[in-house]
């Protein structure tokens, strides 16, 4: 395999799912963010976002903590740093993949 | 959909500003000194003016502290349960320092400036609601360029504008000053109104619970 296409091959599939990438896009933008705010954001319905939220978690990419505002229940969702370093490490491979295969 | 960081993060600042309550906030400070001017225009060098005067100074930081939780309320109670609780990344270390030092550096040269002006040239008082404005407007047009929201290019613009034309008519110092934050808070609580009309009308409350993961 051409270098350029092992540095593909090594992504990271947890993150390389289009609604867990964005998932991931949107949370890394902010400090953290509630249920409601990801699924306007990335347009998921709320059985996907909670199944993909789960297989982040389960990851370490992701931390959900459940509290309340109020009486109100909340499920506040966050990135890790081990999260950022993965989204970040991804983009990478995904940016060089692009300039190593430029026409 | 993409996954797109950037895009995401303009997002993210643009979320801040899309119930107007930005403009509710800055619209009770223009208000509180629009008293606080009106105050002092309407009893000049009295005891009681002074005594006034300080009062205010007090109740001017007490009432940014009010609107501040009525805002945090109010977004509890109509913007979270319709689209969402965000928590920004707040800078940290040398970042944070380094935008402390950039405020405080463009306030002292622009204090300093205006202040060097008006006492070489006491007739630049006249023109206090247009250096006022040029301030507010600049303020604004960033925010604007910051969160790419036009709405905030055309704020800077009126409230520009509605200084300068205060100027330009006389009304300069304080009477001049009253009518500009007068017009600024009302310039920004019609626009603060037609952003959540919008908001609400285009987000109804969730009939679905917000926990659902």
């Amino acid at each position: 395999m051409s270098p350029e296409h092992s540095l593909f091959a090594d992504v990271d599939r947890l993150i390389h799912e289009p609604s867990r990438a964005i998932i991931l896009s949107v949370l890394g933008a902010v400090d953290s963010a509630d249920f409601i705010y990801l699924a306007r954001e990335t347009g998921l319905t709320r059985g996907n976002l909670s199944v993909h939220l789960s297989k982040l978690e389960a990851a370490g990419y992701v931390s959900i903590e459940k509290t309340y505002r109020g009486k109100v229940p909340l499920t506040l969702c966050r990135m890790t740093p081990a999260g950022r370093e993965a989204f970040d490490a991804y983009r990478q491979q995904l940016k060089s993949f692009v300039e190593n295969t430029k026409e | 959909m993409q996954p797109d960081p950037v895009r995401s993060k303009l997002r993210a600042i643009q979320y801040y500003y899309i119930d107007g309550t930005f403009e509710f906030t800055f619209g009770g400070l223009c208000l509180m000194l629009t008293g606080f001017f009106f105050i002092q225009a309407t009893f000049p060098e009295s005891l009681s003016s002074s005594l006034l005067n300080l009062a205010l100074m007090v109740v001017i930081p007490l009432g940014a502290i009010l609107i501040n939780r009525l805002i945090v309320r109010f977004k509890e109670q109509v913007t979270y349960p319709r689209t969402g609780y965000v928590a920004y990344q707040s800078s940290q270390g040398s970042q944070r320092r380094t935008r402390l030092a950039l405020k405080l550096g463009v306030s002292l040269i622009v204090g300093g400036a205006v202040a060097a002006y008006i006492t070489r040239a006491p007739k630049a008082l006249d023109w206090m609601s247009a250096l006022t404005a040029l301030a507010f407007g600049l303020v604004l047009t960033f925010i604007g360029f910051r969160s790419r929201l036009t709405r905030f290019y055309l704020l800077g613009f009126l409230v520009l504008l509605s200084g300068v034309v205060l100027s330009f008519l006389g009304y300069g110092n304080i009477p001049g000053l009253v009518l500009f934050y007068g017009l600024t808070s009302l310039i920004l609580f019609t626009s603060g109104g037609l952003t959540l009309w919008s908001y609400i009308h285009h987000n109804p409350p969730s009939d679905e619970a917000a926990d659902e993961s």
